[in-house]
């Protein structure tokens, strides 16, 4: 059963490997990654570890935003409104008044919750509730969509690390459910040191720079980023240039434990094959994925399996992680925009730092980034709490 | 068109329930009062509902899990580099009881997780309506928060006051002898008042009677219902809730239950209670 058309007609990032999705894709091609050791905060740590990010301290991106300079923003909320103004460039005022705008994001303000309660325990200094206003996740959703003039539905998607693929899930289907015409939906996500923290506690964060899909991996590089995309039905076709369709899309649940995929990868083998059905693609027809591939032992391991039990022969695929660290929340949104560059420049990208394929499924992930043309790309975001989502974009 | 097929309730000014009824001792040693909330008040609606297991989950929490946020932050300051203990970093996501509810049934479909302040629980109960128009089957739908923060002198009673407590509806696109009401319409938006209300007055039959908020009854010129019941006043989910399952409210009756949440997050559930 086919579904009404859902387009990308706008698409807004930053991350570690750019502040557009124009940089983004330059450093893709030219195998430049962001990982570099953690600049704008000193977490306390046994080492100090390699994140992707963002080179603009607050204060500048504050600047840059031209936000007034009589109040502390959360992060997450100044990376937001960077990559959503960017997304809406050239959409017209009227049509973005009724749009709907769904973000996403797992730490919303805690980079400032945390500093403030730092500043308390190690430091021995007085603090103000002034920031707490910031710290949940829709406070700057909110914020956002009255910066950009958004009378329609506005929410938030806290899925942990598949957020913003149910997003851009959600615009797909409130558009296909007639609930609106135009969209914009990504999320994001500051790096912190509570997650930085948390993921330590949970032994997943790579002393080295991450290597996704390899025998030898040893953990992930947490990133930070945010991204939108502007999604339209077939009505504003003749307006906005489409730059890709989103043909799929699935959401399925893994069951198994909090943290660790199932063995088999069930809840991904559902979201993939549900996302094919919902594109009406067989698995030969995806020419490109763009995996989860977090390069911690479990994921790559569960991910690979699922791969291999959907596709007879598992397509090109590549974990561009490698590149911009775990983005948490941004992750599904960032990659989202990059499957659209790797559609409208007809490169696929290399996965970094792979040398030895796994023993359980020995799968080889694109070496070099290269121009393969794909026309159907598919996009895995999977979370804690067992959240599998799996987006599919294709040519127009 | 949805339909309530269960009601769970943990409401905080009531005494708490017997949550080792759903839940086992071992487990429940080690959860927060958030994921017990979570997990009575689904269990509960499910239970009331008369289905087995629900075939999609979409929760809702205003501020996630803070009382294993507090725990996880205080346990990084105090044990400094240290391999302190993963739980209560894994349990202080936002959708750690969604998918503690998943693995509870085995439920492998949709699940998600809203977090919207005071439009948390609309946003997940929207998705559940398309869902339900997507798709047959229950759908679990709810929301839990509580009331604790990290920075010391600091807490969350300096913003407003949202939800506490649980609720949780099992829901169906299917009217059947379980369906304790059913929901004609809900609309929420955020800082323009004026299309709010334009939105409202279209989707409002004539004769209505509103509660919640009077000044958004005032504005649509329906009746603010007087009723000696304190619950018409409370957050939503809740005094829908109530309000259905109040042995003086005859099947039948409608009500707009209208709410003025935090400033400028205005919402609107019109429902009609039935005869189970």
């Amino acid at each position: 059963m086919t579904h009404p058309k859902v387009f990308v007609v706008g698409m807004g990032a930053i991350s570690s490997i750019g502040n557009s999705p124009e940089e983004m894709l330059n450093s893709l091609i030219r195998e430049q990654h962001g990982l570099s050791p953690v600049k704008h905060f000193t977490p306390n740590f046994p080492f100090t570890p390699l994140v992707g990010e963002v080179a603009w301290s607050n204060t500048e991106l504050a600047h840059r935003l031209q936000l007034p300079d009589t109040r502390t923003y959360s992060r997450t909320y100044l990376l937001g409104l960077w990559a959503a103004r960017q997304a809406i460039q050239g959409i017209s005022n009227n049509q973005l008044a009724q749009a709907a705008f769904l973000s996403s994001s797992t730490v919303g303000g805690m980079d400032q919750s945390e500093k403030l309660f730092f500043q308390k325990t190690r430091e021995g200094r007085e603090v103000t509730s002034e920031t707490i206003q910031g710290h949940d996740c829709g406070a700057a959703t909110e914020e956002i969509a009255r910066q950009l003039g958004i009378n329609g539905l506005v929410t938030t998607i806290n899925t942990a690390c598949s957020s913003s693929a149910n997003a851009i899930m959600l615009g797909a289907r409130m558009i296909c459910a007639g609930e609106t015409d135009l969209v914009i939906a990504g999320g994001a996500d500051s790096l912190a040191e509570f997650t930085l923290q948390g993921f330590r506690t949970l032994m997943l964060v790579s002393e080295s720079y991450c290597k996704p899909f390899d025998a030898a991996r040893n953990g992930l590089n947490l990133g930070e980023g945010a991204a939108f995309l502007v999604l339209c039905s077939e009505k504003f076709l003749s307006e906005y240039t489409p730059v890709a369709e989103l043909r799929g899309w699935a959401n399925a649940n893994d069951a198994n434990h909090a943290t660790a995929s199932s063995p088999e990868g069930n809840g991904a083998q559902a979201s993939i094959r549900q996302a094919l059905k919902k594109a009406s693609l067989q698995p030969e027809e995806i020419d490109y994925i763009n995996v989860h591939g977090t390069a911690t032992e479990n994921n790559d391991r569960t991910e690979g399996a699922a791969m291999a039990a959907v596709f007879s022969t598992v397509p090109p695929f590549s974990s561009t992680k490698s590149f911009t660290g775990h983005t948490l929340a941004a992750s599904g949104a960032l990659e989202a925009v990059i499957s659209c560059l790797s559609l409208q420049s007809g490169y696929t990208f290399a996965s970094l730092h792979f040398t030895t394929p796994m023993e359980a499924t020995p799968l080889v992930p694109i070496q070099k980034s290269a121009r393969t043309n794909p026309v159907s790309i598919l996009s895995n975001s999977f979370g804690f709490g067992g959240n599998c989502s799996s987006l599919i974009f294709r040519k127009i | 068109m949805m339909y309530i097929q269960g009601i769970g309730q943990v409401h905080i000014r009531q005494e708490e329930p017997n949550y080792g009824q759903f839940i086992p001792p071992a487990q429940l040693r080690r959860m927060s009062h958030i994921m017990k909330m979570g997990l009575y008040a689904g269990m509960e609606a499910m239970q009331q509902s008369g289905t087995e297991r629900p075939d999609a989950i979409i929760t809702a929490s205003a501020w996630g899990c803070t009382e294993d946020t507090k725990k996880f932050i205080d346990s990084f300051i105090s044990d400094e580099h240290g391999l302190g203990s993963p739980t209560p970093f894994i349990q202080s996501t936002h959708n750690s009881f969604a998918g503690q509810l998943a693995i509870h049934w085995k439920c492998a479909g949709y699940n998600c997780t809203y977090s919207q302040r005071g439009h948390s629980f609309e946003s997940a109960l929207f998705d559940a309506g398309i869902w339900l128009r997507e798709n047959p089957g229950t759908v679990l739908c709810g929301i839990a928060d509580e009331n604790v923060f990290f920075i010391p002198g600091a807490n969350l009673s300096a913003v407003p006051a949202l939800f506490r407590g649980a609720c949780f509806w099992a829901l169906s696109a299917e009217k059947t002898e379980k369906s304790r009401g059913k929901i004609h319409t809900l609309l929420f938006r955020q800082g323009n008042l004026e299309t709010f209300l334009a939105s409202a007055r279209a989707a409002l039959p004539a004769g209505v009677t509103g509660s919640g908020s009077p000044m958004l009854c005032e504005r649509l010129e329906i009746p603010f219902l007087q009723n000696s019941s304190d619950y018409l006043t409370e957050t939503m989910p809740f005094a829908v809730s109530q309000w259905i399952l109040d042995e003086t409210v005859t099947p039948g009756q409608t009500q707009a239950f209208l709410e003025v949440s935090q400033e400028g997050y205005y919402s609107l559930i019109f429902v009609e209670k039935l005869d189970f």
